[in-house]
Protein backbone atom coordinates (compact mmCIF):
# COMPACT_ATOMS: atom_id res chain seq x y z
CA UNK A 1 0.00 0.00 0.00
CA UNK A 2 3.17 2.24 0.95
CA UNK A 3 4.54 1.71 -2.64
CA UNK A 4 0.77 2.37 -4.27
CA UNK A 5 0.76 5.87 -2.20
CA UNK A 6 4.39 6.72 -3.68
CA UNK A 7 3.28 5.58 -6.89
CA UNK A 8 0.00 8.10 -6.92
CA UNK A 9 2.12 10.93 -5.76
CA UNK A 10 4.34 10.50 -8.68
CA UNK A 11 1.84 10.58 -10.86
CA UNK A 12 -0.02 13.41 -9.28
CA UNK A 13 2.81 15.32 -9.54
CA UNK A 14 3.64 14.69 -13.09
CA UNK A 15 0.33 15.91 -13.29
CA UNK A 16 -1.28 12.58 -14.67
CA UNK A 17 -3.84 12.19 -12.08
CA UNK A 18 -5.47 14.79 -10.41
CA UNK A 19 -5.88 14.51 -6.55
CA UNK A 20 -9.52 13.53 -6.40
CA UNK A 21 -8.76 10.31 -8.61
CA UNK A 22 -5.39 9.47 -6.96
CA UNK A 23 -7.61 9.42 -3.43
CA UNK A 24 -10.59 7.50 -5.14
CA UNK A 25 -7.94 4.52 -6.23
CA UNK A 26 -6.28 4.53 -2.85
CA UNK A 27 -9.54 4.24 -0.98
CA UNK A 28 -11.03 1.50 -3.48
CA UNK A 29 -7.74 -0.42 -3.26
CA UNK A 30 -7.75 -0.13 0.66
CA UNK A 31 -11.20 -1.91 0.84
CA UNK A 32 -10.48 -4.44 -1.57
CA UNK A 33 -10.95 -7.73 1.01
CA UNK A 34 -8.13 -9.62 1.76
CA UNK A 35 -5.18 -7.10 0.86
CA UNK A 36 -3.29 -7.28 4.08
CA UNK A 37 -0.78 -9.55 3.46
CA UNK A 38 0.57 -9.28 7.01
CA UNK A 39 -2.61 -10.60 8.48
CA UNK A 40 -2.86 -13.40 6.36
CA UNK A 41 0.64 -14.42 7.10
CA UNK A 42 0.20 -14.44 10.80
CA UNK A 43 -3.19 -16.26 10.48
CA UNK A 44 -1.27 -18.87 8.06
CA UNK A 45 1.10 -19.46 11.05
CA UNK A 46 -1.15 -19.69 13.10
CA UNK A 47 -3.47 -22.54 11.15
CA UNK A 48 0.60 -24.26 10.59
CA UNK A 49 1.07 -24.30 13.94
CA UNK A 50 -2.27 -25.38 15.14
CA UNK A 51 -1.97 -28.28 12.51
CA UNK A 52 1.46 -29.32 13.90
CA UNK A 53 -0.28 -29.10 17.65
CA UNK A 54 -2.65 -31.83 16.06
CA UNK A 55 -0.12 -33.72 14.93
CA UNK A 56 1.56 -33.93 18.40
CA UNK A 57 -1.67 -34.68 19.94
CA UNK A 58 -2.00 -37.48 17.82
CA UNK A 59 1.34 -38.81 18.33
CA UNK A 60 0.67 -38.66 22.20
CA UNK A 61 -1.63 -41.61 21.14
CA UNK A 62 -4.30 -41.70 24.23
CA UNK A 63 -4.85 -44.46 25.18
CA UNK A 64 -8.34 -44.23 26.85
CA UNK A 65 -10.03 -43.63 23.71
CA UNK A 66 -10.77 -46.61 21.22
CA UNK A 67 -9.09 -46.60 17.81
CA UNK A 68 -11.92 -47.03 15.65
CA UNK A 69 -13.19 -43.98 17.36
CA UNK A 70 -10.09 -42.01 17.00
CA UNK A 71 -10.85 -42.77 13.61
CA UNK A 72 -14.52 -41.68 13.28
CA UNK A 73 -13.88 -38.30 15.18
CA UNK A 74 -11.12 -37.50 12.57
CA UNK A 75 -13.01 -37.57 9.66
CA UNK A 76 -15.87 -35.96 11.80
CA UNK A 77 -13.56 -32.98 11.82
CA UNK A 78 -11.95 -33.60 8.03
CA UNK A 79 -15.70 -33.14 6.62
CA UNK A 80 -16.55 -29.78 9.14
CA UNK A 81 -13.35 -28.61 7.44
CA UNK A 82 -14.23 -29.67 4.28
CA UNK A 83 -17.99 -27.98 5.09
CA UNK A 84 -16.33 -24.52 6.43
CA UNK A 85 -14.43 -24.61 3.09
CA UNK A 86 -17.23 -24.71 0.78
CA UNK A 87 -19.49 -22.38 2.97
CA UNK A 88 -16.52 -19.71 3.11
CA UNK A 89 -16.44 -19.45 -0.71
CA UNK A 90 -19.69 -19.64 -1.24
CA UNK A 91 -20.43 -16.54 0.99
CA UNK A 92 -16.84 -14.56 -0.89
CA UNK A 93 -14.93 -14.82 2.61
CA UNK A 94 -12.08 -15.73 0.77
CA UNK A 95 -8.94 -15.48 3.38
CA UNK A 96 -11.34 -17.59 5.65
CA UNK A 97 -11.35 -20.09 3.34
CA UNK A 98 -7.73 -20.47 2.71
CA UNK A 99 -7.18 -20.70 6.09
CA UNK A 100 -9.75 -23.26 6.45
CA UNK A 101 -8.63 -25.16 3.26
CA UNK A 102 -5.00 -25.06 4.70
CA UNK A 103 -5.88 -26.73 7.82
CA UNK A 104 -7.66 -28.79 5.91
CA UNK A 105 -4.84 -30.22 3.72
CA UNK A 106 -2.30 -30.60 6.93
CA UNK A 107 -5.03 -32.17 9.09
CA UNK A 108 -5.00 -35.22 6.11
CA UNK A 109 -1.54 -35.71 7.03
CA UNK A 110 -2.23 -36.10 10.57
CA UNK A 111 -4.68 -38.27 9.55
CA UNK A 112 -2.48 -40.31 7.69
CA UNK A 113 -0.22 -40.46 10.45
CA UNK A 114 -3.29 -41.70 12.76
CA UNK A 115 -4.63 -44.35 10.70
CA UNK A 116 -1.47 -45.97 10.52
CA UNK A 117 -0.91 -45.41 14.29
CA UNK A 118 -4.47 -47.32 15.12
CA UNK A 119 -3.53 -50.44 12.65
CA UNK A 120 -0.23 -50.35 13.37
CA UNK A 121 1.45 -50.17 10.12
CA UNK A 122 4.67 -49.23 9.22
CA UNK A 123 6.27 -47.17 6.32
CA UNK A 124 8.68 -44.36 5.48
CA UNK A 125 7.78 -40.70 5.22
CA UNK A 126 7.97 -40.28 2.14
CA UNK A 127 5.35 -43.07 1.39
CA UNK A 128 3.27 -40.85 3.88
CA UNK A 129 3.96 -37.93 1.83
CA UNK A 130 3.37 -39.38 -2.04
CA UNK A 131 -0.12 -40.74 -0.43
CA UNK A 132 -0.88 -37.25 1.17
CA UNK A 133 0.09 -35.19 -2.03
CA UNK A 134 -2.27 -37.17 -4.57
CA UNK A 135 -5.11 -37.39 -1.83
CA UNK A 136 -4.96 -33.24 -1.44
CA UNK A 137 -4.14 -32.67 -5.25
CA UNK A 138 -7.64 -31.33 -5.19
CA UNK A 139 -7.62 -29.50 -2.20
CA UNK A 140 -4.32 -27.39 -3.69
CA UNK A 141 -6.78 -26.75 -6.86
CA UNK A 142 -9.36 -24.89 -5.33
CA UNK A 143 -6.28 -22.43 -3.24
CA UNK A 144 -6.17 -19.15 -4.61
CA UNK A 145 -3.03 -18.03 -2.56
CA UNK A 146 0.64 -19.27 -2.59
CA UNK A 147 1.23 -21.06 1.02
CA UNK A 148 -0.75 -24.38 0.22
CA UNK A 149 0.51 -25.53 -3.35
CA UNK A 150 3.95 -24.20 -1.61
CA UNK A 151 3.59 -26.91 0.82
CA UNK A 152 2.03 -29.25 -1.31
CA UNK A 153 4.95 -29.19 -3.96
CA UNK A 154 7.43 -28.98 -1.31
CA UNK A 155 6.19 -32.42 -0.03
CA UNK A 156 5.34 -34.20 -2.88
CA UNK A 157 8.98 -33.54 -4.65
CA UNK A 158 10.72 -33.97 -1.15
CA UNK A 159 9.27 -37.53 -1.07
CA UNK A 160 8.88 -37.80 -4.98
CA UNK A 161 13.01 -37.43 -4.56
CA UNK A 162 13.64 -39.41 -1.44
CA UNK A 163 11.67 -42.10 -2.81
CA UNK A 164 13.84 -42.62 -6.41
CA UNK A 165 16.99 -42.01 -4.74
CA UNK A 166 16.48 -44.71 -1.67
CA UNK A 167 14.08 -47.44 -2.26
CA UNK A 168 14.29 -50.02 -5.67
CA UNK A 169 11.19 -49.01 -6.75
CA UNK A 170 12.64 -47.10 -9.64
CA UNK A 171 15.72 -48.20 -10.34
CA UNK A 172 14.74 -50.27 -13.60
CA UNK A 173 14.32 -46.46 -15.05
CA UNK A 174 17.02 -44.15 -12.97
CA UNK A 175 19.32 -47.37 -12.23
CA UNK A 176 20.23 -45.37 -9.09
CA UNK A 177 22.23 -42.70 -11.28
CA UNK A 178 21.73 -39.53 -8.64
CA UNK A 179 22.76 -36.74 -11.88
CA UNK A 180 20.36 -38.29 -13.84
CA UNK A 181 17.39 -38.18 -11.21
CA UNK A 182 18.81 -34.37 -10.61
CA UNK A 183 18.50 -33.47 -14.30
CA UNK A 184 15.17 -34.91 -14.56
CA UNK A 185 13.16 -33.14 -11.98
CA UNK A 186 12.97 -29.94 -12.60
CA UNK A 187 11.90 -30.78 -16.09
CA UNK A 188 9.12 -32.73 -14.29
CA UNK A 189 8.03 -29.84 -11.96
CA UNK A 190 8.04 -27.65 -15.38
CA UNK A 191 5.38 -30.00 -17.29
CA UNK A 192 3.32 -29.95 -14.04
CA UNK A 193 3.43 -26.30 -14.48
CA UNK A 194 2.61 -26.56 -17.75
CA UNK A 195 -0.38 -28.87 -17.09
CA UNK A 196 -1.09 -26.75 -14.53
CA UNK A 197 -1.52 -23.78 -16.49
CA UNK A 198 -3.55 -25.61 -19.12
CA UNK A 199 -5.61 -26.68 -16.58
CA UNK A 200 -6.82 -23.39 -15.67
CA UNK A 201 -4.17 -23.13 -12.49
CA UNK A 202 -3.80 -19.62 -11.31
CA UNK A 203 -0.41 -17.82 -10.86
CA UNK A 204 -0.49 -19.18 -6.52
CA UNK A 205 -0.74 -22.92 -8.23
CA UNK A 206 1.90 -22.43 -10.88
CA UNK A 207 4.35 -20.28 -9.23
CA UNK A 208 5.03 -22.78 -6.75
CA UNK A 209 5.99 -25.83 -9.24
CA UNK A 210 7.76 -22.50 -11.16
CA UNK A 211 9.99 -22.13 -7.77
CA UNK A 212 10.68 -25.63 -7.57
CA UNK A 213 11.83 -25.74 -11.22
CA UNK A 214 14.55 -22.88 -10.87
CA UNK A 215 15.56 -23.71 -6.85
CA UNK A 216 15.63 -27.65 -8.17
CA UNK A 217 17.32 -26.60 -11.45
CA UNK A 218 20.18 -24.75 -9.92
CA UNK A 219 20.62 -26.94 -7.56
CA UNK A 220 21.08 -29.71 -10.22
CA UNK A 221 23.04 -27.86 -12.70
CA UNK A 222 25.59 -27.33 -9.84
CA UNK A 223 25.46 -31.23 -8.87
CA UNK A 224 26.36 -31.78 -13.00
CA UNK A 225 29.67 -29.29 -12.93
CA UNK A 226 30.81 -30.98 -9.61
CA UNK A 227 30.07 -34.69 -11.19
CA UNK A 228 32.11 -33.33 -14.63
CA UNK A 229 34.73 -32.26 -12.21
CA UNK A 230 35.58 -35.18 -10.72
CA UNK A 231 34.01 -38.16 -12.56
CA UNK A 232 34.76 -38.50 -16.38
CA UNK A 233 33.17 -42.12 -16.03
CA UNK A 234 29.28 -42.36 -16.74
CA UNK A 235 27.85 -45.48 -17.54
CA UNK A 236 23.66 -44.43 -17.31
CA UNK A 237 21.59 -46.38 -19.98
CA UNK A 238 20.06 -44.28 -22.50
CA UNK A 239 16.67 -45.52 -21.11
CA UNK A 240 17.45 -43.63 -17.23
CA UNK A 241 17.29 -40.52 -19.67
CA UNK A 242 13.47 -41.00 -21.14
CA UNK A 243 12.01 -39.65 -18.45
CA UNK A 244 13.56 -36.01 -18.77
CA UNK A 245 13.47 -36.33 -22.56
CA UNK A 246 9.52 -36.91 -22.41
CA UNK A 247 9.07 -33.96 -20.11
CA UNK A 248 11.09 -31.48 -21.95
CA UNK A 249 8.75 -32.58 -25.02
CA UNK A 250 5.86 -31.73 -23.30
CA UNK A 251 7.52 -28.62 -21.62
CA UNK A 252 8.72 -27.82 -25.88
CA UNK A 253 4.75 -28.53 -26.69
CA UNK A 254 3.60 -26.56 -23.90
CA UNK A 255 5.58 -23.50 -24.67
CA UNK A 256 5.02 -23.63 -28.42
CA UNK A 257 0.86 -23.85 -28.03
CA UNK A 258 1.19 -21.34 -25.19
CA UNK A 259 -0.17 -17.52 -25.92
CA UNK A 260 1.25 -16.62 -22.58
CA UNK A 261 4.41 -16.03 -23.62
CA UNK A 262 5.84 -13.47 -26.50
CA UNK A 263 7.75 -15.04 -29.60
CA UNK A 264 11.07 -13.58 -27.97
CA UNK A 265 9.96 -15.27 -24.91
CA UNK A 266 9.16 -18.04 -26.59
CA UNK A 267 12.73 -18.23 -28.10
CA UNK A 268 14.17 -17.54 -24.98
CA UNK A 269 12.14 -21.15 -23.04
CA UNK A 270 13.62 -23.25 -26.02
CA UNK A 271 17.10 -21.78 -25.40
CA UNK A 272 17.07 -22.35 -21.50
CA UNK A 273 15.47 -25.82 -22.29
CA UNK A 274 18.39 -27.18 -24.81
CA UNK A 275 21.13 -24.97 -22.48
CA UNK A 276 20.14 -26.89 -19.33
CA UNK A 277 19.84 -30.91 -20.64
CA UNK A 278 23.31 -30.39 -22.66
CA UNK A 279 25.47 -30.38 -19.44
CA UNK A 280 24.00 -33.89 -18.23
CA UNK A 281 25.28 -34.97 -21.81
CA UNK A 282 28.73 -34.11 -21.85
CA UNK A 283 29.39 -36.56 -18.80
CA UNK A 284 27.73 -39.00 -20.61
CA UNK A 285 29.79 -38.35 -23.87
CA UNK A 286 32.68 -38.13 -21.57
CA UNK A 287 33.48 -34.88 -22.75
CA UNK A 288 34.70 -33.98 -19.20
CA UNK A 289 35.20 -30.53 -19.93
CA UNK A 290 35.01 -27.79 -17.54
CA UNK A 291 35.15 -24.59 -20.07
CA UNK A 292 32.52 -26.03 -22.33
CA UNK A 293 30.77 -26.74 -19.09
CA UNK A 294 31.11 -23.11 -17.79
CA UNK A 295 29.85 -21.78 -20.81
CA UNK A 296 26.99 -23.69 -21.37
CA UNK A 297 25.72 -22.87 -17.64
CA UNK A 298 26.93 -19.03 -18.34
CA UNK A 299 24.90 -19.20 -21.40
CA UNK A 300 22.18 -20.58 -19.54
CA UNK A 301 22.24 -18.05 -16.51
CA UNK A 302 22.51 -15.19 -19.24
CA UNK A 303 19.19 -16.60 -21.18
CA UNK A 304 17.23 -17.07 -17.93
CA UNK A 305 18.06 -13.32 -16.61
CA UNK A 306 17.02 -12.34 -20.57
CA UNK A 307 13.97 -14.14 -20.17
CA UNK A 308 12.63 -13.11 -16.66
CA UNK A 309 13.90 -9.23 -17.38
CA UNK A 310 11.43 -9.63 -20.72
CA UNK A 311 8.52 -11.11 -18.26
CA UNK A 312 8.78 -8.26 -15.40
CA UNK A 313 10.00 -10.69 -12.85
CA UNK A 314 12.91 -8.36 -11.19
CA UNK A 315 13.33 -10.64 -7.99
CA UNK A 316 14.02 -13.87 -10.36
CA UNK A 317 15.78 -11.86 -12.93
CA UNK A 318 18.14 -10.63 -9.61
CA UNK A 319 18.44 -13.92 -8.79
CA UNK A 320 19.78 -14.92 -12.23
CA UNK A 321 21.66 -12.40 -11.95
CA UNK A 322 23.85 -13.22 -8.94
CA UNK A 323 24.09 -17.09 -10.07
CA UNK A 324 25.63 -15.89 -13.07
CA UNK A 325 28.03 -13.49 -11.31
CA UNK A 326 28.79 -16.31 -9.03
CA UNK A 327 29.30 -18.53 -11.67
CA UNK A 328 31.70 -16.26 -13.38
CA UNK A 329 33.84 -15.75 -10.26
CA UNK A 330 33.95 -19.92 -10.24
CA UNK A 331 35.26 -19.84 -14.08
CA UNK A 332 38.00 -17.54 -12.99
CA UNK A 333 39.47 -19.30 -9.96
CA UNK A 334 39.32 -22.32 -12.41
CA UNK A 335 40.87 -20.78 -15.27
CA UNK A 336 43.43 -18.84 -13.56
CA UNK A 337 44.09 -19.67 -10.32
CA UNK A 338 45.91 -16.39 -8.82
CA UNK A 339 44.03 -13.68 -7.13
CA UNK A 340 45.60 -11.47 -8.65
CA UNK A 341 45.00 -12.75 -12.21
CA UNK A 342 41.21 -13.45 -11.24
CA UNK A 343 40.67 -9.88 -10.10
CA UNK A 344 42.28 -8.33 -13.60
CA UNK A 345 39.67 -10.89 -15.31
CA UNK A 346 36.58 -10.00 -13.67
CA UNK A 347 37.72 -6.06 -14.21
CA UNK A 348 37.64 -6.78 -17.44
CA UNK A 349 34.40 -8.72 -17.46
CA UNK A 350 32.94 -6.31 -15.16
CA UNK A 351 33.25 -3.33 -17.68
CA UNK A 352 32.29 -5.71 -20.61
CA UNK A 353 28.98 -6.51 -18.68
CA UNK A 354 28.52 -2.35 -18.15
CA UNK A 355 29.27 -2.14 -21.69
CA UNK A 356 26.92 -4.46 -23.01
CA UNK A 357 24.17 -3.34 -20.27
CA UNK A 358 24.38 -0.10 -21.62
CA UNK A 359 24.12 -0.90 -25.54
CA UNK A 360 21.05 -3.08 -24.52
CA UNK A 361 19.38 -0.44 -22.97
CA UNK A 362 19.67 1.74 -25.65
CA UNK A 363 18.79 -0.54 -28.63
CA UNK A 364 16.72 -3.41 -27.22
CA UNK A 365 13.85 -2.67 -28.86
CA UNK A 366 15.07 -2.66 -31.99
CA UNK A 367 16.54 -5.67 -31.13
CA UNK A 368 13.18 -6.93 -29.99
CA UNK A 369 11.01 -5.34 -33.34
CA UNK A 370 14.07 -7.29 -35.62
CA UNK A 371 13.80 -10.43 -33.86
CA UNK A 372 10.04 -11.19 -33.99
CA UNK A 373 10.09 -9.94 -37.64
CA UNK A 374 11.95 -12.71 -38.43
CA UNK A 375 10.23 -15.12 -36.44
CA UNK A 376 6.67 -14.26 -37.92
CA UNK B 1 -22.60 -22.64 -12.09
CA UNK B 2 -23.64 -26.20 -10.99
CA UNK B 3 -20.97 -27.60 -12.41
CA UNK B 4 -18.30 -26.01 -10.76
CA UNK B 5 -19.73 -26.28 -7.50
CA UNK B 6 -20.04 -30.22 -7.96
CA UNK B 7 -16.28 -30.13 -8.80
CA UNK B 8 -15.71 -27.74 -5.76
CA UNK B 9 -17.53 -30.62 -3.68
CA UNK B 10 -15.73 -33.47 -5.43
CA UNK B 11 -12.62 -31.51 -4.48
CA UNK B 12 -13.46 -31.34 -1.08
CA UNK B 13 -14.74 -34.45 -0.56
CA UNK B 14 -11.91 -36.30 -2.32
CA UNK B 15 -9.39 -36.64 0.55
CA UNK B 16 -12.12 -37.79 3.03
CA UNK B 17 -13.15 -40.72 0.26
CA UNK B 18 -9.31 -41.87 -0.10
CA UNK B 19 -8.46 -41.86 3.46
CA UNK B 20 -11.91 -44.10 4.21
CA UNK B 21 -10.97 -46.31 1.41
CA UNK B 22 -7.39 -46.69 3.13
CA UNK B 23 -9.13 -46.89 6.56
CA UNK B 24 -11.34 -49.53 5.22
CA UNK B 25 -8.62 -51.60 3.08
CA UNK B 26 -6.39 -51.66 6.49
CA UNK B 27 -9.21 -52.97 8.16
CA UNK B 28 -9.90 -55.82 6.17
CA UNK B 29 -6.78 -56.92 6.16
CA UNK B 30 -6.03 -56.89 9.73
CA UNK B 31 -9.74 -58.36 10.37
CA UNK B 32 -9.31 -61.44 7.96
CA UNK B 33 -6.37 -64.41 7.41
CA UNK B 34 -4.96 -66.14 9.83
CA UNK B 35 -3.90 -65.68 13.21
CA UNK B 36 -0.99 -65.97 15.03
CA UNK B 37 1.38 -64.63 18.24
CA UNK B 38 4.73 -64.71 17.49
CA UNK B 39 7.25 -64.06 20.24
CA UNK B 40 9.25 -60.68 20.08
CA UNK B 41 12.33 -58.49 21.90
CA UNK B 42 12.34 -54.49 21.39
CA UNK B 43 13.16 -50.91 22.68
CA UNK B 44 12.09 -47.33 22.14
CA UNK B 45 12.65 -44.47 19.80
CA UNK B 46 10.01 -41.63 18.21
CA UNK B 47 7.95 -41.44 14.99
CA UNK B 48 7.71 -37.55 14.61
CA UNK B 49 4.46 -38.49 12.35
CA UNK B 50 2.72 -41.17 14.10
CA UNK B 51 4.02 -40.58 17.99
CA UNK B 52 5.88 -43.64 20.25
CA UNK B 53 6.29 -47.32 19.19
CA UNK B 54 8.18 -49.99 20.43
CA UNK B 55 10.52 -51.59 17.50
CA UNK B 56 11.22 -55.67 18.03
CA UNK B 57 12.47 -57.64 16.44
CA UNK B 58 10.35 -60.91 15.67
CA UNK B 59 11.58 -64.53 16.75
CA UNK B 60 10.55 -66.62 13.81
CA UNK B 61 11.78 -69.81 14.58
CA UNK B 62 14.15 -69.66 11.61
CA UNK B 63 18.11 -69.35 11.80
CA UNK B 64 19.72 -66.91 9.14
CA UNK B 65 16.79 -65.67 7.29
CA UNK B 66 19.10 -62.80 5.52
CA UNK B 67 22.62 -63.61 5.14
CA UNK B 68 24.78 -61.06 3.85
CA UNK B 69 24.72 -57.68 2.68
CA UNK B 70 22.20 -57.40 -0.14
CA UNK B 71 21.84 -54.41 -2.73
CA UNK B 72 18.41 -54.06 -3.49
CA UNK B 73 16.99 -56.89 -1.14
CA UNK B 74 14.65 -59.36 -3.09
CA UNK B 75 11.63 -60.42 -1.12
CA UNK B 76 11.76 -63.57 0.99
CA UNK B 77 9.17 -66.11 1.96
CA UNK B 78 8.90 -67.70 5.65
CA UNK B 79 7.22 -70.61 5.54
CA UNK B 80 6.26 -71.27 9.32
CA UNK B 81 5.30 -74.64 8.93
CA UNK B 82 8.06 -75.93 7.74
CA UNK B 83 10.94 -73.30 9.14
CA UNK B 84 12.38 -72.11 5.65
CA UNK B 85 12.90 -69.45 3.81
CA UNK B 86 12.83 -69.18 -0.13
CA UNK B 87 12.95 -66.41 -2.43
CA UNK B 88 9.20 -67.09 -4.07
CA UNK B 89 5.82 -67.89 -2.72
CA UNK B 90 6.26 -71.65 -1.29
CA UNK B 91 3.61 -73.86 -2.78
CA UNK B 92 1.84 -76.28 -0.09
CA UNK B 93 2.70 -74.11 2.89
CA UNK B 94 -0.58 -73.09 5.35
CA UNK B 95 1.16 -70.29 6.91
CA UNK B 96 3.62 -67.80 4.75
CA UNK B 97 4.67 -64.00 5.46
CA UNK B 98 6.39 -61.80 3.24
CA UNK B 99 9.29 -59.15 3.82
CA UNK B 100 12.84 -58.28 2.43
CA UNK B 101 16.05 -58.25 4.40
CA UNK B 102 17.42 -55.26 5.42
CA UNK B 103 21.12 -56.06 5.86
CA UNK B 104 21.12 -58.95 8.50
CA UNK B 105 17.57 -58.58 9.47
CA UNK B 106 14.07 -59.70 7.93
CA UNK B 107 11.56 -56.86 7.64
CA UNK B 108 7.99 -57.96 7.38
CA UNK B 109 6.27 -55.08 8.05
CA UNK B 110 5.18 -55.95 11.45
CA UNK B 111 8.21 -55.02 13.49
CA UNK B 112 6.86 -51.57 15.48
CA UNK B 113 3.78 -51.18 17.78
CA UNK B 114 2.71 -48.04 18.41
CA UNK B 115 1.95 -47.45 21.99
CA UNK B 116 0.81 -44.02 24.16
CA UNK B 117 3.61 -41.56 25.20
CA UNK B 118 2.54 -42.00 28.76
CA UNK B 119 2.71 -45.15 29.41
CA UNK B 120 6.27 -45.79 26.77
CA UNK B 121 9.10 -46.31 29.17
CA UNK B 122 7.01 -48.71 31.61
CA UNK B 123 6.18 -51.07 28.42
CA UNK B 124 9.58 -50.65 27.19
CA UNK B 125 10.69 -52.39 30.68
CA UNK B 126 7.80 -54.83 30.83
CA UNK B 127 8.66 -56.05 27.17
CA UNK B 128 12.22 -56.56 27.98
CA UNK B 129 11.43 -58.03 31.18
CA UNK B 130 8.49 -60.65 30.78
CA UNK B 131 7.80 -62.66 27.74
CA UNK B 132 6.64 -60.34 25.19
CA UNK B 133 4.76 -61.25 21.63
CA UNK B 134 2.43 -59.71 19.09
CA UNK B 135 -0.66 -60.98 17.39
CA UNK B 136 -0.98 -60.91 13.51
CA UNK B 137 -3.28 -61.34 11.14
CA UNK B 138 -1.59 -63.13 7.98
CA UNK B 139 -3.11 -62.61 4.58
CA UNK B 140 -2.90 -65.34 1.49
CA UNK B 141 -0.46 -63.21 -0.15
CA UNK B 142 1.91 -63.61 3.03
CA UNK B 143 1.05 -59.68 4.34
CA UNK B 144 1.36 -59.61 7.85
CA UNK B 145 -0.70 -57.24 10.16
CA UNK B 146 -0.57 -56.52 13.77
CA UNK B 147 -3.54 -57.16 16.08
CA UNK B 148 -2.22 -57.09 19.58
CA UNK B 149 0.78 -56.80 21.27
CA UNK B 150 0.68 -59.53 24.42
CA UNK B 151 2.89 -59.68 27.38
CA UNK B 152 2.75 -62.80 29.02
CA UNK B 153 -0.60 -64.05 27.09
CA UNK B 154 -2.20 -60.74 28.43
CA UNK B 155 -2.94 -57.75 26.17
CA UNK B 156 -0.70 -54.77 27.33
CA UNK B 157 -3.52 -52.34 27.81
CA UNK B 158 -5.21 -55.43 30.49
CA UNK B 159 -1.49 -56.09 31.98
CA UNK B 160 -0.80 -52.02 32.36
CA UNK B 161 -3.98 -51.61 34.49
CA UNK B 162 -2.84 -54.42 36.48
CA UNK B 163 1.03 -53.61 36.83
CA UNK B 164 1.34 -50.06 39.28
CA UNK B 165 3.84 -47.78 36.83
CA UNK B 166 7.92 -48.35 38.44
CA UNK B 167 8.86 -45.37 40.76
Amino acid sequence: MRKLEKTLADWVGNELLSDEQATRILAFEKARPGGSWVLYGFLMLGVVVLAIGIISLIAANWPSIPGLMKIFLDFLLLAGLGTGVWYARERQHQMLAELILLFYMLLCLASIGLISQVYHTGGELYEALLFWSLITVSLVGLSQKALAPFLWTTGFFAALLYAIIDTSLFDTLFQRQIIVVFMTLPLFAALLAVFARGLGGNEAQVGALRFWVIIVGLAAMAYAEVELAFDDHFSAAPVAYIPAYVSALGILAGIVLTRQYTQVQKILLGLALLFYLLPFHLIFAQMGDKYIAALISITLLGVMAALMASLGRRILFNLFLVALGLRFLVLYFQALGSLALTGMGLVGSGIIIILMAVLWHKYRKAVIVWVEARVQ
Amino acid sequence: MMTAKKWVIAALAAPIIALAALTAWKHVRMSTGTELVLPIRGYDPRDLLSGHYLIYQVDYGIADVCRGRQRNPPEKWLCLDSKSVSNYHPVGCEVVIKGRCDGSRFRAGIERFYIPENESRQLERLVQSRQASIRVSVSADGTARIKDLLIDGVTWKELLLETPPAQ
